[in-house]
């Protein structure tokens, strides 16, 4: 009688490609022949074009108060049938449901919040607990999985080695990010990131408190050089392959993106000026993800000769590598003559 | 004219034939470049037992049939094609699935490779857990209890 066993493994890989990304961990589980074939470059290679189509579509992950803006982000290639933000708020409704029926006896109220989106999906959720606990989880809002980050001790947090910074320590948490390192889709590793500036007229002091699931504990850094800056806005960064990128305004008090790398080996944050500093856009400026990349994007109003207004978009991309400076690229090759009248 | 069609015989390992329109071959990558290379009015195939053949060839002869009458009613077909793979597949055990595979991969048809891949996976995603995808596929687990512990630790993500 024939068996799975005797297929060729490129076989065995077509058919595997084919499993939703929620089994797949489950599958390297069946036995050590199906792990080799799970984690070959030609598994993947399979996976992702039977799974195409789904980096190269745009996707918006930035919130703003009372409205979060998380598009059908990855739905393709994680097989999903709604929206990944409705997968996020389901999420959290069941998790709330769950613990209501423990703690009822309690009488704790508890307290929900999504505090960051990765481009590859991953939350950080915050977790507070009347009175006074708070908790970390890392979570997949698709397969409900998630893992619990311990709290970092107050001398985590840099406040005996540097001079008092003035922070509430319940704003500081609030204000943790995630990053990811990946590699084909595939997570290697994340840093949960707490934030803290400090300002002197024309130069911002930055540390982190970085959690590493690597080392599995926190560790404190101050930046060495500081940054010319004079405000930097720590909500809504972006995160993208390992990156924050937050904006600012430096000391000519133009806009600007700030950046770094928590898996690079630089020590320094890249100050990248917006592309249309002269100009007046349409829209409030800001960036998201995009196929992998820093995107920005406006609209630009002029006037015609005749009178009328001609609204033009333009798109930009950071190009992290540029020498000596990042710096962002215009593609007009993304954008086919959009007119609006 | 029309029903003077040219007609290729198919000879499976175990001996039974099939006599078929020359279109229904060219479904398979394998037997058209077969039986362009070798004008012969019989083909035998080694590697495909009689049973297994017999399906292949309904399978082809739905399929051909469609792409022929897709010219006017192509949308309707289509879901009746769809259909009719469910119905294909449906009642079909495992291990004709396995050999339709093994088949549909030797001969280069395409699309019936990929529905029966989809049936397998279809299979292995309707398993809770590992253990009943080993039960199910009848797959023998190599791991010994610390090499499951220690993929289940890496594996942390997917198991709260």
């Amino acid at each position: 009688m024939m068996k799975l066993s005797f297929f060729t493994e490129d076989l065995l890989a077509i058919i595997l490609a084919r499993l939703p990304l929620l089994n797949i961990t489950t599958s390297k589980l069946v036995c050590k022949q199906w792990k080799s074939i799970i984690e070959s470059p030609f598994f993947r290679q399979v996976f992702l074009s039977h799974h195409q189509n789904s980096h190269s579509s745009w996707s918006l992950m930035r919130r703003n108060p009372g409205e979060e803006v998380v598009a059908h982000y990855g739905c393709k290639v994680w097989g999903l049938e709604r929206s990944l933000g409705s997968y996020v708020s389901s999420f959290i409704a069941e998790r709330l449901e769950a613990k209501k029926k423990v703690t009822r006896l309690w009488h704790r109220t508890q307290n929900y919040r999504v505090l960051a989106y990765t481009d590859i999906g991953l939350l950080l959720l915050y977790v507070t607990t009347f009175p006074a606990d708070q908790t970390y989880y890392v979570a997949n809002p698709i397969s409900k999985q998630r893992i619990k980050i311990p709290t970092p001790r107050t001398w985590h947090l840099g406040f005996e080695k540097e001079e008092f910074w003035f922070v509430e320590l319940d704003v500081l948490f609030r204000h943790a990010r995630l990053v990811t390192r990946t590699k084909d889709g595939v997570v290697l590793g994340f840093k949960v990131v707490l934030v803290n500036t400090r300002f002197n007229n024309t130069e911002c002091f930055v540390a982190f408190t970085i959690y590493s699931s690597e080392t599995g504990s926190w560790s404190f850094k101050t930046l060495q050089s500081t940054l010319p800056l004079v405000s930097l806005n720590l909500l809504d960064p972006v995160s993208l392959s390992g990156n924050l990128h937050w904006l600012g305004l430096n000391l000519d008090r133009q806009e600007v993106v700030v950046s770094y790398d928590f898996y690079g080996s630089d020590d320094q944050c890249r100050v990248t000026p917006f592309p249309d500093l002269g100009k007046e856009p349409k829209f409030k400026r800001s960036c998201t993800a995009s196929g992998g990349y820093l995107m920005y994007m406006n609209i630009f109003s002029k006037y015609n000769d005749n009178g009328c207004v001609e609204h033009k978009l333009s798109v930009w991309r950071l190009m992290n590598r540029c020498q000596p400076f990042p710096k962002f690229i215009e593609g007009d090759a993304l954008i086919s003559n959009l007119k609006f009248v | 004219m029309e029903n003077e069609k040219k007609m290729i015989t198919l000879k499976s390992s175990d001996d039974v034939t099939f006599e078929v329109e020359e279109a229904v071959v060219l479904e398979s990558q394998f037997l058209s470049h077969l039986v362009q290379d070798c004008p012969a009015p019989e083909h035998k195939i080694k590697e495909v037992t009689g049973k297994i053949l017999s399906k292949v060839v309904e399978y082809c002869e739905k399929h051909v049939v469609v792409v022929v009458d897709g010219g006017d009613s192509s949308s309707s077909s289509g879901d009746d094609l769809k259909k009719w793979d469910d119905k294909f597949i449906k009642e079909m055990d495992l291990s004709t699935v396995y050999d339709l595979i093994a088949a549909a991969n030797y001969l280069n048809i395409q699309a019936l490779l990929d529905l029966m891949c989809q049936r397998v996976a279809d299979v292995i995603t309707a398993c809770k857990d590992h253990k009943e995808i080993r039960e199910t596929l009848g797959i023998v687990s190599d791991y010994t209890a610390e090499e499951e512990a220690e993929v289940l630790k890496e594996n942390e993500w997917a198991f709260d």
